[in-house]
């Protein structure tokens, strides 16, 4: 029992304590050499209150006390804004959930990145590889003054795979990456798509500027669909800048789409049983059958909305810090797009002239909000008369994520491949008439 | 703090080839804002630690927050570093240094109360809301890092350094129908408050033009010649080359090395390159980097021949080339890694009208979104201009440029003599490093056949 978190549970005000302690292993090759290893460990804690009935923060790290920090929250509240939320009651008893492996070794994580390297160099020779290995075993404990404890102990595994042929004066990038330990075969098929990839990269190919039809791989379209995420992301709707503000109910992309958020999906990377503010975790959708049905909210924003569920609040940490947010912040948690009904194969087959797209990685700037997309074609095909004919380079695809969900939507796919977004399970996607400059 | 440090220096420095300990102190003052209400409001201080060594080429990393780990967790760095080292360890050679570094501060934000700078922003945004009704929403944020930090290492290197970083920005979001435009004020310094105060002068004309975006027509998509402007031009040099020139991205690879030889022609006569840690009040401003190299400017292209990059002591011992200053880690967390300080385009000759001379069909991209670099660099203006027969025209939205590094930097054709150092509030990305601080400048660029996104 730690005592000072008796300060949180009997505050004489709303108050609130999350704390994050975390331990991390990193190792990393580089040009197909082990480089380094990399162990981090940190633990820091954010109280946040409400006082007056404004939101108040304070952040510090292991040594904070929650007294000082309680203090230090309540003083800083009086420029805080309306919180016009409660925290949510918890169980007589502390809740502890667990999820992921936290156990996995230096040396397992070593074997792999090796079997990897040796499997990877041979298959492809005169290419460089980077893989770096990720495993960050951490405890969250969240606690506050109605009743809630909850602790979630966490053990997430990840790699990225980056393969690199320089030759000609021309630079070949491959990336793969996953969010879990790859049996058998997962671990083949993760081999077999970047030797694919690789080998077809080989044989260049141009296309003029123009309209053509696209088939989207689940992670290009993961790509895109962050500007979804702004779209439906509650604050925005709250400050009026979405163009879905006010539109729950209406049909806003194709009948066959299907959006859902899905924490509760054990096998994916973002289980979380509880919101990062303790909110039970549902699955909901966000687009069903082209109607929207939900945005995404925390506990502040489904208050301001008046929105059933505020379950997606979240403290993030930044990169150089220790401690969680000063604040939560609305993510999304598991993305899962229905299928469709067409096989992948029968798509490729079909396209007379168009576009294969694997992977954009430059989508992320530009005016989001507003659903706007552009993304470099990083790894993407032409295709004459149903075959991978070359790859395309120094081209970029643009337009509106909700016009390619919507009127420009021709198919899905039955099958939905494992991708780099590992929280996100998704279709192929065919869609026309797509702009490529 | 540098009491523990020295005491695990000299406890573990013989151990290993390369032994070096950092300690620092993080204050963080932040807010958003939202239409003048407060978001995210923060004042917070850690502390932490890392070691880093070196043994036989094997590289260890830890970092902790905890003092009482450090014993502990630097027997854990060294049992890395041999075990993974099994050649030699390759570090150039750098003068030991001793020194105790100050912010030479203009205007000091500690004095400055948090009300004032909340007050400052509640301002500026009403100062956007009164410029149309079609302005819905204004979002700002705020931060101040102050940092401390304590380097010792095996060398017999010593500093303690004091930084500050900060940063204001001012958006406004102008909405009509299903249409949203945003353009952003932005500052940045290392050493003065002032900054933040003198945004007020850009935000009404900022707000006024995120209006005019909503009525302006898409750029059509296509290849043009661009004038880019100081911003993005700095954008270019930091994203397109920059990222390039970061030399540890391909210290062991010799197929990279070959295409980045010393004295191959990359650009122009007319196009250099260079970044440097020189510019005292710039946030990439750099008198000592995260080795203990001392700061300096860094040449990288002079006049299109490729004559630098950025180097770590690691990446300049395996180029056999000196030490930059260019070894940054955005904190404690992670080991120093080659990054960019101010990255430059050097001044050119030609006037703006210079520039629009010839251009027939063409586009004038402003101010930035942000961007991608590599090989195929990418970036979004805020908005731009058409040039017709050699004048502006129309104003466009939602204008991205994109192109190959290669190419691109041999299309620079014309290069101005309005160089200007811009500094933003948003940071630079490398790996899982993020955000650090960095300064892009240029004067305005002209650059033939770039891909434009747009309709």
């Amino acid at each position: 029992m730690n005592h000072d978190l008796d300060s949180i549970r009997n505050a004489s005000f709303p108050a609130e304590s999350y704390e994050i302690e975390s331990f991390v292993t990193e190792i990393n090759f580089q040009d197909n050499e082990l480089r380094d290893i990399q162990s981090k460990e940190s633990c820091g804690r954010s109280v946040r209150v409400i006082a007056d009935g404004r939101l108040g923060v304070a952040r510090g790290g292991h040594n904070a006390s929650h007294t000082d920090l309680l203090n230090r929250a309540a003083a800083i509240a009086r420029f805080g804004r309306d919180a016009g939320f409660a925290f949510p009651a918890g169980p007589a008893e502390p809740i502890t959930d667990s999820h992921g492996d936290p156990a996995l070794t230096v040396d397992a994580m070593l074997e792999l990145g090796n079997r990897f390297m040796g499997d990877l160099t041979a298959a492809l020779p005169g290419w460089k590889f980077l893989i770096m290995l990720n495993h960050e075993r951490a405890r969250k404990h969240l606690v506050n003054s109605r009743g809630l404890d909850w602790t979630f102990h966490t053990g997430d595994f990840g790699y990225h795979i980056l393969g690199t042929l320089a030759r000609d004066g021309d630079i070949i990038e491959i990336h793969e990456a996953r969010a879990r330990f790859p049996d058998a075969s997962r671990y083949e098929s993760v081999i077999r798509s970047i030797r694919e990839h690789a080998t077809a990269c080989l044989t260049p190919a141009r296309i003029d500027g123009g309209s053509y039809p696209v088939l989207l791989h689940p992670c290009a379209l993961g790509s895109f669909l962050e500007s979804l995420d702004e779209g439906i992301d509650a604050r925005n709707i709250f400050d009026g800048v979405s163009p879905l503000r006010d539109r729950i109910g209406e049909r806003v992309m194709d009948e066959r789409v299907s959006i859902w958020d899905d924490p509760v999906e054990p096998s994916m990377p973002g289980f979380s049983p509880r919101s990062d503010e303790g909110v039970a975790a549902i699955r909901k959708p966000l687009v069903q059958n082209g109607i929207l049905r939900n945005y995404l909210a925390n506990l502040e924003y489904a208050a301001r909305l008046n929105l059933q569920d505020g379950s997606n609040g979240f403290r993030s940490i930044s990169a150089g810090s220790s401690l969680p947010g000063a604040d939560s912040h609305i993510s999304g948690t598991n993305r899962m797009i229905d299928s469709g009904r067409v096989p992948f194969e029968d798509m490729l087959r079909d396209m007379k002239h168009g576009i294969v797209l694997i992977q954009s990685w430059d989508a992320w700037s530009g005016n989001l909000i507003n659903g706007d997309i552009s993304g470099s074609l990083h790894l993407g095909f032409l295709v004459k008369n149903g075959r991978l004919a070359g790859r395309l380079k120094d081209m970029r695809l643009s337009g509106n994520i909700y016009d390619l969900l919507g009127k420009q939507l021709v198919d899905l796919s039955i099958e939905c491949p494992d991708t780099i977004h590992s929280d996100q399970r998704a279709p192929w996607m065919m869609v026309r008439d797509v702009t490529i400059c | 703090m540098f009491e523990e440090i020295d005491r695990i220096l000299s406890r573990y420095r013989h151990r290993v080839d390369h032994f070096e300990v950092r300690a620092e102190t993080i204050r963080t003052v932040q807010f958003a804002m939202s239409d003048g209400e407060v978001r995210a409001l923060d004042d917070s201080e850690e502390a932490g630690f890392s070691i880093r060594c070196c043994h036989k080429g094997g590289w260890g990393f830890v970092s902790l927050n905890r003092p009482e780990h450090l014993d502990s967790m630097a027997e854990r760095c060294i049992d890395i570093a041999r075990r993974l080292g099994r050649d030699r360890t390759v570090l150039a050679p750098i003068e030991p240094v001793e020194a105790r570094v100050e912010v030479a501060l203009i205007e000091d934000p500690r004095h400055v109360t948090l009300q004032e700078k909340i007050d400052l922003f509640r301002s500026y945004t009403d100062r956007s809301k009164t410029v149309s009704d079609r302005i819905r929403s204004v979002k700002g944020r705020y931060i101040e890092v102050w940092r401390e930090i304590g380097f010792l290492n095996s060398d017999g290197t010593r500093l303690h350094i004091s930084k500050l970083d900060l940063g204001g920005s001012l958006t406004p979001h102008a909405r009509q129908d299903d249409l949203t435009q945003f353009l952003t004020v932005t500052t940045g310094s290392s050493n003065d408050f002032g900054v933040i105060r003198t945004m007020g002068s850009r935000i009404e004309a900022t707000s006024r033009r995120t209006v005019d975006l909503i009525d302006a027509p898409k750029v059509r998509a296509g290849r043009y010649p661009v004038i880019a402007d100081p911003v993005l031009g700095g954008i270019f040099a930091h994203e397109a080359f920059g990222h390039m020139s970061e030399a540890d991205e391909y210290q062991t690879n010799p197929d990279m090395k070959d295409i980045f030889v010393l004295g191959k022609r990359f650009g122009t006569d007319d196009l250099s390159i260079y970044d440097t840690g020189l510019d005292v009040g710039s946030r990439g401003y750099l008198p000592f980097d995260d080795e203990g190299t001392p700061g300096r400017r860094t040449d990288l292209i002079r006049n299109g021949i490729l004559v630098g990059r950025l180097h770590s002591r690691e990446s300049a011992a395996r180029f056999n080339e000196t030490p930059t200053g260019s070894a940054r880690t955005t904190a404690y967390r992670f080991p120093p890694i080659c990054r960019m300080r101010n990255t430059c385009i050097d001044q050119g000759t030609a006037s703006f009208d210079e520039l629009l001379d010839g251009i027939e069909l063409g586009v004038y991209a402003i101010d930035s979104h942000g961007g991608t670099g590599g090989e195929m660099f990418s970036f979004d203006a805020g908005y731009g201009y058409m040039i017709r027969n050699g004048r502006l025209a129309e104003m466009v939205r939602d204008v991205r440029l994109s192109g190959n590094l290669f190419k691109t930097l041999n299309d620079i054709d014309k290069v101005g003599s309005d160089f200007r150092i811009v500094d933003d509030a948003g940071g630079c990305g490398k790996g899982a490093q993020y955000p650090l601080e960095t300064t892009c400048s240029s004067p305005h660029l002209r650059m033939q056949g770039i891909v434009v996104g747009g309709a």
